[in-house]
């Protein structure tokens, strides 16, 4: 028998029948796209393809039209690779991570986070590959039997870790989202009232009726993948702060960097799960899925990544007096002080100090409050990036070399092209395939239901124990 | 529910047994070895048991706010066994605080006066590394983890006699506050008492790695504990689903260890900058065989033990899991103490063996007379009833 604590909020509110859930979910899929959808996803598109035309333009005329020089061999195209990265750690984390802490309240946003993870995985794959240059040798970096004599890609660069282990996590996220969505495909496929409608879910559900042979490997697979997904998670932003701190530059080279990687990256994760879920929840009427116990949950999660990343922030700052070493301490000073003081002070305000206002109830119930913070925690961790690559890099180690870096239209329009793309593609996901996984919601109706909560209280009460109202959930 | 644990006698004898032996022994090598690099050996050691067995104590609370801040629904079954754990907290503070009193001279470089003045490195550091300020910061935060902690058993205690949410209430917000000042704490003391052991030497990752290690020995006595208690026939409420838990995180944080150590291992290797490899050469080059064996005791044997999922609800692999954890976990922090202090010579003798089974004997003796002094099993905690079904 399983028994939940009456102090667990209800995850799905309003007296829901299975009937019912299915019925909210898939409707946004069955309705006619909204004037708001086709105006929101024309301004995405446009956006996305005039990012694709400075990705052209790159193409073209090379690299020289980025602001890179000589010192500042990486500037926003390899900031925005880690922010993209950074923020596709919220979904598997959701569906692995907190599977195994059996935290049920994932369910409200699993499906929509593991959509992002794919997405922004997608957009921080685009800056290293046209870094490159020349583009169409990317498949250099592929350790295949190659007839090129002995050049090898060089194994022993975190270069080429990072393409083995983004590879790997977006193959591991997309197989992870797309198993999890098969039932769902099967029931938009059940209900679909045209013969197209019919023919193409039919075509993405392989056939999937529902059987207990089925469900027993579906849930197989899912328990399979959460397993791998589990290092995986870790793993991606670990060989991301290898790319840095196997160097030996100051600012760089420091060995809290792998998991303070990883916290920044959840951090930064569940900010843009929040920025996309809160409008999703109120464009496609889902309070009563995503609730403010929802985003309460995700609140904590920000303010403890967020701390843990302030946490690393000091360490690195107090080691670097520690250390008593020249280079380190001017390295830090200069990002305090130096010529790009402001992303160092953005930094600290948008990720260590404004996460820490989430301690108070209130404001971690706000929905106002929490898209706000959302959007800072999302600037804040770009000014990381900016802050750790292009301030270690601008003081060489030669004074001679030292320089400035500000990038040209061509970079910003393909950062601002990147977003596009992510979000052209997150509302046509958000359009054609239910972005709340039903069957895992209807899985916690029996016991997340607010009706089944109402009748556990009651009995709760009846067994003589002293009454305690169900806690507030508005 | 009601359960009272009584200190059976057998325990309770090999728990005078351990401390007395433990005691003579520690004695006898304070006499035995009281040349200056003998004293400096039995410094090392009592420095080594203290902060050992003052993680495992740390490690106690940590795990009641975490669970506690978390709503988890799964321990609150034992929750006496990590309260009582973290009973232990103020005598081993109690017992570090007089190694470190008595103790530093012979264990840290950076508090001899001519050290400070030959070496500009470490005369640079004295703003941080000088005796007043040291304490100070011992003081502040054991003694507020001390308070926090004593504030969540006494909240859990009313609970027990009142009922009600009020408590539990109050002991999230005091166990939010526990977690604040336990990163702080456990980053900063873990420069203070072990990373300044070798004064030059730095890594950002220092404090981080000894939580893991104090954390996954914390898991590994909690668990010894609770599979005692069941065998004794107590707690018969705590099923195989709660043992996989524990299993689970013993498994979870044994691969978080080896991530965390590999990372600082790699890095530092990786780029090769003689002022941060130092530490790892003296290591590997006179203590290789260790330098392994903590790789082989703290990954590899959980790893293997620990990957299935019937190993991870039986009691016997528990137990083996778990001692080969907590010797694992001991030996880790020998070679971050040893190298720092004796240099090369850290050896293996009645200084080595001794005060660990004094700390251990006293671990058991105060952790089961805490259990006394309460119902085995909370009563009124509202996640109780989750607790009994919880199956896993």
């Amino acid at each position: 028998m399983h028994a939940e604590s009456y102090l667990r909020p209800p995850l799905i509110q309003g007296n829901k029948t299975y009937l019912q859930i299915t019925e909210d979910i898939s409707r946004s899929v069955e309705a006619k796209p909204s004037r708001s959808w086709w105006i929101a996803t024309t301004i995405s598109a446009i956006v996305m393809t005039w990012g694709l035309i400075c990705i052209a333009w790159t193409v073209w005329f090379g690299i020289g039209t980025w602001g890179l020089n000589r010192t500042i061999g990486w500037g926003w195209d390899i900031t925005n690779f880690v922010w993209w990265i950074g923020i596709g750690h919220a979904g598997t984390l959701i569906s692995a991570i907190l599977l195994l802490f059996r935290q049920k309240w994932r369910t409200g946003v699993n499906r929509a986070a593991e959509a992002m993870t794919i997405f922004a995985v997608i957009c921080a794959a685009l800056f290293p590959v046209f870094h490159m240059g020349r583009v169409w040798l990317a498949f250099y970096n592929l350790p295949y039997p190659n007839t090129r004599g002995p050049l090898w890609p060089n194994f022993n660069s975190p270069l080429m870790w990072d393409v083995f282990a983004i590879s790997t996590y977006f193959t591991v996220s997309l197989m992870f989202w797309y198993t999890g969505l098969i039932p769902d495909i099967a029931t938009i496929r059940d209900r679909a009232k045209t013969k197209i409608a019919k023919w193409s879910y039919g075509l993405l559900s392989f056939g999937w009726v529902g059987s207990a042979k089925h469900w027993q490997r579906h849930e197989m697979l899912s328990l399979v993948l959460a397993g791998i997904s589990t290092p995986l998670v870790l793993s991606v932003h670990t060989i991301v702060s290898f790319d840095f701190a196997t160097s030996v530059i100051p600012g760089w080279h420091t060995t809290i960097f792998p998991p303070y990687f990883v916290a920044g990256a959840i951090f930064s994760g569940f900010a843009m799960v929040l920025t996309l879920m809160l409008i999703t929840r109120k464009v496609l009427n889902l309070e009563e899925y995503i609730t403010l116990d929802h985003i309460e949950s995700m609140n904590k999660i920000i303010v403890l990544t967020g701390s843990i990343v302030g946490c690393a922030y000091l360490t690195e700052l107090f080691t670097a007096w520690y250390s008593q070493n020249p280079y380190e301490q001017y390295a830090f000073a200069n990002r305090a002080l130096g010529p790009y003081w402001w992303s160092y002070w953005g930094m600290m305000t948008c990720n260590v100090i404004s996460p820490q206002l989430f301690w108070v109830r209130k404001l971690r119930r706000s929905v106002w409050f929490t898209f706000f913070m959302s959007i800072v925690i999302n600037c804040g961790m770009w000014f990381e990036r900016f802050v750790i690559i292009v301030t270690s890099l601008h003081r060489d180690y030669v004074p001679s070399s030292w320089a400035m870096y500000s990038p040209t239209w061509v970079e910003i329009s393909i950062y601002v092209g990147s977003i596009g793309l992510f979000f052209t593609a997150f509302l046509i996901f958000a359009k054609t395939m239910p972005v709340i996984a039903m069957a895992e919601i209807r899985h916690i109706m029996k016991t997340s239901g607010e009706a089944q909560k109402k009748a556990a209280l009651a009995e709760h009460k009846h067994h003589g124990h002293d009454t305690h109202p169900l806690p507030n959930t508005n | 529910m009601d359960e009272k644990f009584i200190f059976p006698q057998r325990l309770k004898t090999i728990s005078f047994a351990l401390m007395a032996i433990g005691l003579i022994g520690t004695a006898a090598s304070f006499f035995l070895y009281s040349d200056e690099e003998g004293v400096q050996r039995w410094w090392a050691n009592m420095l080594l048991n203290a902060v050992f067995f003052h993680g495992i104590s740390m490690a106690g609370a940590f795990f009641l706010a975490a669970t506690y801040v978390a709503y988890n629904g799964s321990i609150t079954v034992f929750k006496r066994v990590p309260e009582a754990v973290a009973g232990f907290m103020p005598y081993s503070a109690l017992l570090l605080l007089l190694v470190l009193i008595f103790g530093h001279s012979s264990l840290y470089e950076w508090t001899h006066a001519d050290v400070v003045e030959s070496d500009p490195l470490i005369h640079a550091k004295v703003g941080y590394l000088n005796l007043p300020f040291f304490f100070g910061r011992f003081a502040f935060f054991v003694g507020i983890l001390l308070l926090l902690s004593y504030l969540m058993r006494k909240n859990s205690l009313a609970e027990d006699q009142h009922g009600g949410i009020t408590y539990y209430k109050k002991n999230l917000t005091v166990g939010s506050l526990f977690l604040l000042f336990f990163a702080i704490y456990i980053s900063v003391t873990s420069w203070d008492w072990l990373m300044s052991l070798d004064p030059h030497w730095y890594s950002t990752m220092f404090g981080w790695y000894t939580f893991a290690s104090f954390w996954v020995t914390g898991i590994a006595v909690m668990t010894l504990v609770v599979v005692y208690l069941k065998k004794r026939g107590y707690l018969e409420v705590v099923r195989e689903g709660h043992l996989h838990d524990l299993g689970k995180l013993m498994f979870a944080f044994s691969v978080f260890w080896t991530y965390l150590v590999f990372c600082q291992f790699m890095l530092i290797w990786y780029a090769n900058i003689p002022e941060e490899t130092g530490y790892f050469r003296q290591r590997y080059d006179h203590y290789m065989w260790l330098f392994y064996t903590i790789f082989i005791m703290n990954f590899i044997a959980p790893f293997l033990v620990l990957m299935s999922r019937d190993a991870k609800r039986k009691m016997q692999i528990l137990i083996i899991a778990a001692c080969i954890i907590i010797v694992g976990h001991f030996i880790d922090f020998y070679l971050i103490v040893m190298p720092g202090t004796v240099g090369n010579k850290g050896g293996f003798g009645l200084p080595e063996i001794a005060p660990p089974l004094f700390f251990a004997g006293l671990l058991i003796f105060v952790v089961f007379t805490n259990l006394t002094k309460a119902n085995l099993i909370p009563k009124n905690h509202p996640f109780l009833d989750e607790s009994l079904h919880h199956t896993t």
